[in-house]
């Protein structure tokens, strides 16, 4: 079956040229990398051990010959198993029919597949196609078109959630004509629509052309809709295979948010031979509730999916309490209690027992109910034998009518509406004369509709009625007290079920109506109401109404918002039940004003298959017909995955090239035998696949370090190691590097004069750099550079946890007078500074290495600034009044200098330890006055308080002598 | 310039300096970091340990028949009844040229290294120069405007002006010795990596070496020269591009490559023990403290 074939054959002629280009090749070898080396005198005059080294090693060569081939062949457009549905001899236009409906969108990418293949193929023979897509024209057969038309046709077209109607395509076949086909291809569901229509057109179609089947190795399977059963929900799956298979349903609930969630998973295992297998979904009844579709696990549908309806929803039930029938009820009367506890679970209405019936309830929740008159009970015993679900309560009439005759005058016999037989007088329990404590809740029946529930310690019964003992009483438990006797009996009446509790359904017998165990057996016991409520109604209810289309199952069976101008559909159109033409599957909303029936839906959901719905397979094809299953070997264009490979191997083949030259970082020369290694194991993870690299079987260069991979950057590593000037960078590349010189300056200085011997100086920017590493920070604060918020904010924390900061408005004399005031104080304030006040003779700055009168740097004169000493400094040592006070601010370094003489101008020397900038009138003298203004500043910061308290020494000694 | 070495001159090396640094601002770097170099190596104006022109107290020895009158120590007389004469140790101020290889070649700084070969070599020099200078010894530097051989503050600076002078892109490849004068007595440093063609550098050196004095060769290699890590197909270049040499396998030619530069190493050794030269191989990511121990050892110990 697999073939071979080449759209441009002549291309391959280009291969021709490989023994040529493998000769090029290796005449010219790889170009050298090119070494400085002083060496080089030594190395005239040796050879190579090897030469043969020096030519294009012929794994490489192989590699290059390999890769124009792949572009050649590329470029001759080879084809994998070249379509050839389509005899050469044919004529005529080609039918290709497409059953577009529900069950082809499992295969609806392969179909198509197939489809353009055929079109590739028609549209190389020149002839014309008639494209007949199923449901988008399913009452007449399309014009022949050119292929090209056709398949742009195609590519619109959609699956349809709708089921294909084989009737009506064969009527518009036979309508049509003759056609004068040259050939058909009739790609089908595998399923037959419409009994006997479909062998009925494939029998027309072979009749007029050569007729070839094309259908799905697996048809596709449909879901019924949801329904209850037993108190479990259940979905039927209908499949018209026989293939032995358990499929997968899932079942989705709505979310307040909107998506749909999963919330169960169901299986079903079909028998050997059954059309249908059921998946049971045991969910508590709430859950059940909530479920809005259930949808195939695999191969979805819209066909494959069902909306739920009415069928599994609350079910309408009656609460008749006879005790209290006519008055309002009280807040302790059964009837309350009743209807209380089943408003989560179903529809609740009350009404007499007369009445109950007329409301087609699925349940009725009959409350202590003494001796039934003659005519309900018939009617009771009928509608429960018809299915219906009789609850009953315990009570004081109850218990007063236990062994009367059923019904005046008849012989005493099993009363049907009861399921089990009573014994006269109840059972008083813990009551003021009774010697027994009440009694709690014993297990739940493991089988029974209360299985998962756990009956709590509180609940106390008082007072019961008790079933006479007989063999299959126990078969009739459904709950039991702790001593055994019944609690909850049910007995199945017909279709129906009866069942009673036997204690009464306000508090006077027991606790358990005030328990939530109570709303949940009634929960359980409403699940078990058959799906009674009609889910569509019935046609006399729909005469009249309009039904808008809200949300439409989509090809995967996914709901979809409906199409916009979609007109409302009359309700006798929906009496059926089932999506059909014109009436997609999907939610609809009643868009009529008309008069509303109690109880009447206001949504109905309508699914393409009803609970009995069987699905037909595909009748024999008629005699002369070919058959074909999709998806077997499909045409392949092999070009672009040969030219991918060629790119790749071009990938490989410049690294391979670099690797030869020795320029691969971490990877050795080529040691002969390893490079056709390292191209196998190229070859075998795909070519040019990046992580190869890795495998190269190399051994790294020994000669080279190991890469290091420093946590902290590597300028940090350097700055913490040595004493390191910081300066801040401005952005003026002028400004920057004036103060990168003056901190190479100062460093210098103290290098040369005192015990710092301080690194390279480090350009810092404020809003990325880690400034901890830094003890001081030289800032030009000029009006060119204005930091950032953030770099102040960084800034601020640097001067709060130690760091000194050294502002330089480099404008001399004028100071901060001429600096923007406003600037000043928003940046002093986002510096968070303290209190300035200016350094005298007697600050600390002054005597840290040299004695100083004042600061110049570039400029005389000007003001420095420090942290002013606190208040009330002077008057903590009052004692010392008489010494001098060299430092008022006591241990702290003032975390900020600030000053205007523009010292990075005096410090800044260029590369032969030049000054860079002239300075001032005195020249040298200045400069030097400058230097040892920065030696001290660069003494303050280190030493801090030990040269304050150096200051005081004489003065200490001096006192110590006393 | 040739004054005798004295304590005064060493003063004078205090005040020349601060009289340099008010000239030219500060020193250059080059010259700080040989003096950081320098700090280490014990330094002096070194005695003779015997006798002779000095102004270190030496010895009192007895007038013999034939001293001047004027050498006679009066006061050691005074307090005895003989003649005593004061001696001085005698401090001799010798020559040391220095000739530092400023070729390309000199240039080539590997990744591994700190320092190029130049660098290296400049930073020996100026630090052997400051020993120098600071044991009032006269140096100069072969092939400058330095070469006249003095002593002091203005020399070292002048040296260093002239080590730091940036490369010259126009310089040979490789480079071999200049001819110099050589004073009578003294020694020769030559700092080269002695890597250029061999009719040049060894005859040069044996001219050097012929002419009586010592001296020292200090070759100075980058690692990658000696280690020759390279692999693959290379083509090698010399600094200058003058030189090439293209090879298919370059791991190949390892081998033979370190017995040609061992090849060379024993010819330096073999010309240098000829002349009673010595020869001091230095690599450049070796501490230069090493070399310049050496050194020291040789100029200062060996005499």
């Amino acid at each position: 079956m697999t073939a071979l074939g080449f759209l441009s054959p002549w291309v391959l002629l280009g291969l021709a040229a490989i023994p040529l280009l493998w000769w090029l090749l290796r005449a010219i070898p790889p170009s050298p990398k090119v070494e400085v080396f002083p060496g080089v005198r030594l190395l005239l005059g040796l050879d190579d051990p090897e030469r043969q080294a020096g030519k294009t090693p012929w794994w490489l060569l192989l590699l290059r010959a390999v890769m124009v081939a792949a572009v050649i062949v590329g470029f001759a457009q080879p084809v994998l198993n070249p379509s050839a549905r389509l005899g050469q001899a044919g004529e005529g236009p080609v039918l290709i029919l497409i059953d577009q409906g529900w069950a082809s969108a499992p295969d609806w990418a392969a179909r198509l597949g197939l489809a353009n293949a055929t079109l590739d193929e028609a549209a190389q023979a020149g002839r014309p196609v008639v494209l007949w897509l199923a449901a988008d024209a399913p009452g007449r057969l399309p014009p022949p078109m050119a292929a090209a038309a056709a398949r742009r046709v195609l590519d619109g077209a959609r699956p349809q959630p709708v089921a294909t109607d084989h009737a009506g395509l064969l009527a518009a076949l036979e309508a049509a004509g003759d056609g004068g086909f040259g050939q058909i291809l009739w790609l089908h569901d595998a399923i037959a629509y419409g009994g006997e229509a479909t062998a009925a057109l494939a029998r027309a179609l072979a009749a007029r052309a050569p007729l070839r089947l094309i259908g799905p190795p697996l048809p596709a399977r449909a879901l019924a809709p949801p329904a209850l059963s037993d108190g479990r929900m259940v979905v039927d799956v209908l499949r018209a295979d026989r293939a032995a298979a358990d499929v997968e349903v899932l079942a989705l609930a709505a979310t307040p948010d909107g998506p749909e969630r999963r919330i169960a998973l169901g299986r079903a295992a079909f028998a050997p031979g059954a059309d249908h297998a059921r998946a049971v979904f045991d969910l508590p009844p709430e859950l059940i509730a909530q479920v809005t579709r259930v949808v195939l696990a695999q191969r979805a549908s819209a066909g494959g999916a069902a909306l739920a309806d009415a069928a599994i929803r609350r079910v309408p039930v009656v609460v008749v309490d006879p005790a209290t029938e006519g008055q309002v009820a009280t807040l302790t009367s059964a009837r309350r209690y009743l209807a209380e506890g089943l408003v989560p679970w179903a529809d609740v209405t009350e009404a007499g027992l007369a009445g109950a019936l007329a409301r087609d309830p699925a349940a009725i929740f009959l409350a202590d109910q003494g001796a039934i008159p003659q005519a309900e009970r018939e009617a009771l015993t009928a509608w429960v034998e018809a299915g219906g679900l009789l609850v009953r309560f315990a009570g004081p009439r109850l218990a007063a009518a236990i062994g009367e005759p059923p019904a005046a005058g008849a012989a005493p016999a099993e009363d049907l509406l009861l399921p089990v037989t009573l014994r006269r007088g109840g059972r008083v329990l813990g009551g003021a004369l009774a010697w027994g404590a009440p009694r709690t809740l014993g297990p739940f029946d493991p089988q029974g509709p209360f299985r998962r529930l756990a009956p709590p310690a509180e609940v106390e019964v008082r007072t019961q009625v008790l079933a006479e003992p007989g063999p299959d009483l126990a078969g009739h438990i459904w709950a039991t007290l702790d001593d055994g006797t019944p609690l909850v009996t049910a007995a199945g009446r017909g279709e129906g079920q009866v069942v009673l509790f036997h204690v009464s359904a306000d508090p006077d017998w027991s606790s358990l109506p005030l328990s939530g165990l109570f709303v949940e057996m009634l929960g359980r016991l409403a699940a078990l109401a058959p799906g009674q409520a009609a889910a569509v109604p019935s046609a006399e209810e729909l005469q009249g109404t309009q039904w808008r289309l809200e949300r439409i199952l989509g090809p995967q069976g996914e709901p979809q918002a409906a199409p916009a101008g979609v007109d409302p559909v009359a309700g006798e159109r929906l009496a059926d039940g089932r999506a059909a033409a014109g009436l997609p599957p999907g939610l609809y909303a009643r868009a009529d004003a008309g008069p509303r029936a109690a109880g009447a839906a206001e949504s109905l959901a309508l699914n393409l298959h009803r609970p009995d719905d069987r699905l037909a397979p595909m009748p024999l094809a008629p005699p002369g017909a070919v058959s074909e299953t999709l998806g077997g070997a499909e045409t392949m264009h092999l070009a672009p995955a040969l030219l991918m490979l060629a790119i790749a191997l071009a990938a490989f083949d410049t690294l391979a090239t670099l690797w030869l030259a020795g320029r691969m970082p971490g990877f050795g020369a080529p040691t002969g035998r390893a490079a056709p290694l390292a191209l196998a194991v190229l070859a075998l993870l795909g070519a040019g696949d990046a992580r190869a690299e890795g495998a190269a079987p190399d051994r790294p260069a020994p000669d080279r370090p190991a890469p290091d991979r420093p946590v902290t950057a590597p300028a940090d590593v350097s700055t913490a190691a040595e004493t390191t000037l910081g300066y801040l960078v401005t952005g003026s590349a002028a400004l920057d590097r004036l103060s990168e010189r003056a901190m190479v300056g100062l460093g210098e200085q103290l290098m040369r004069r005192t015990a710092v011997e301080p690194g390279p100086p480090r350009g810092l920017d404020p809003e990325r750099d880690e400034l901890s590493l830094i003890p001081v920070i030289y800032w030009p604060l000029t009006d060119i550079a204005q930091p950032t918020d953030r770099a102040l904010e960084r800034l601020a924390h640097y001067i709060a946890h130690g760091g000194m900061l050294v502002i330089d408005t480099q404008n001399g004399e004028a100071g901060f007078g001429a600096a923007p005031a406003a600037q000043m104080r928003q940046i002093a304030r986002a510096l968070n500074l303290p209190p300035l006040a200016p350094v005298d003779g007697d600050h600390v700055l002054s005597r840290t290495f040299y004695l100083l009168n004042d600061f110049p740097g570039r400029w005389r004169g000007g003001r420095v600034w420090a942290e002013a000493p606190p208040p009330g400094a002077d008057a903590a040592r009052p004692g010392d009044s008489d010494l001098p006070r060299f430092d008022r601010v006591d241990d702290d370094v003032s975390p900020v200098v600030v000053g205007s003489a523009d010292w990075a101008a005096a410090w800044a020397v260029d590369e032969a330890g030049q000054p860079l900038v002239p300075v001032g009138r005195m020249g040298d003298r200045q400069r030097e006055m400058a230097l040892r203004f920065g030696i001290n500043l660069v003494m303050y910061a280190l030493t801090g308080n030990y040269k304050s308290d150096q200051v005081h020494a004489p003065a200490v000694l001096e006192r110590l002598g006393q | 310039m040739a004054e005798p070495a004295s304590r005064a001159s060493r003063d004078r090396a205090g005040w020349l300096r601060r009289d340099a640094e008010r000239i030219s601002g500060t020193l250059p770097p080059l010259l700080v970091e040989a003096e950081r170099l320098v700090a280490s190596v014990a330094t002096g104006v070194h005695g003779r340990r015997q006798s002779g022109p000095g102004e270190t107290f030496w010895q009192y020895r007895t007038a013999q028949p034939g001293d001047a009158l004027s050498q006679i120590d009066w006061r050691r007389s005074a307090r005895s009844d003989r003649l005593y004469i004061r001696e001085m140790e005698w401090e001799a101020a010798e020559t040391v040229l220095l000739w530092v290889d400023r070729a390309q070649s000199m240039q080539f700084r590997s990744a591994a290294s700190p320092r190029s070969k130049a660098e290296r070599a400049a930073l020996l020099a100026l630090a052997v120069a400051v020993l120098l200078a600071r044991g009032g010894e006269r140096f100069g530097l072969i092939g400058t405007e330095a070469e006249p051989p003095r002593t002091g503050e203005r020399q070292l600076q002048r040296m260093a002006a002239l080590l730091a002078a940036a490369p010259d892109p126009a310089a040979p490849d490789y480079g071999a010795p200049a001819e110099f004068a050589l004073p009578r007595s003294g020694r020769v440093v030559f700092f080269s990596d002695f890597m250029g063609p061999r009719e040049q550098v060894l005859p040069a050196l044996r001219r050097a070496a012929g002419q009586g004095i010592g001296g020292v060769y200090v070759q100075i290699l980058d690692p990658v020269e000696e280690e020759f890590p390279f692999i693959g197909r290379t083509r090698f270049e010399s600094v200058g591009r003058g030189v090439r040499h293209e090879t298919d396998q370059a791991a190949g030619l390892r081998a033979r490559y370190h017995l040609r530069l061992a090849e060379r190493r024993d010819e330096l050794a073999r010309t240098a023990r000829a002349a009673g030269w010595q020869l001091l191989l230095h690599r450049t990511d070796e501490s230069p403290r090493k070399a310049l121990l050496r050194l020291h050892a040789f100029l200062g110990g060996a005499r």
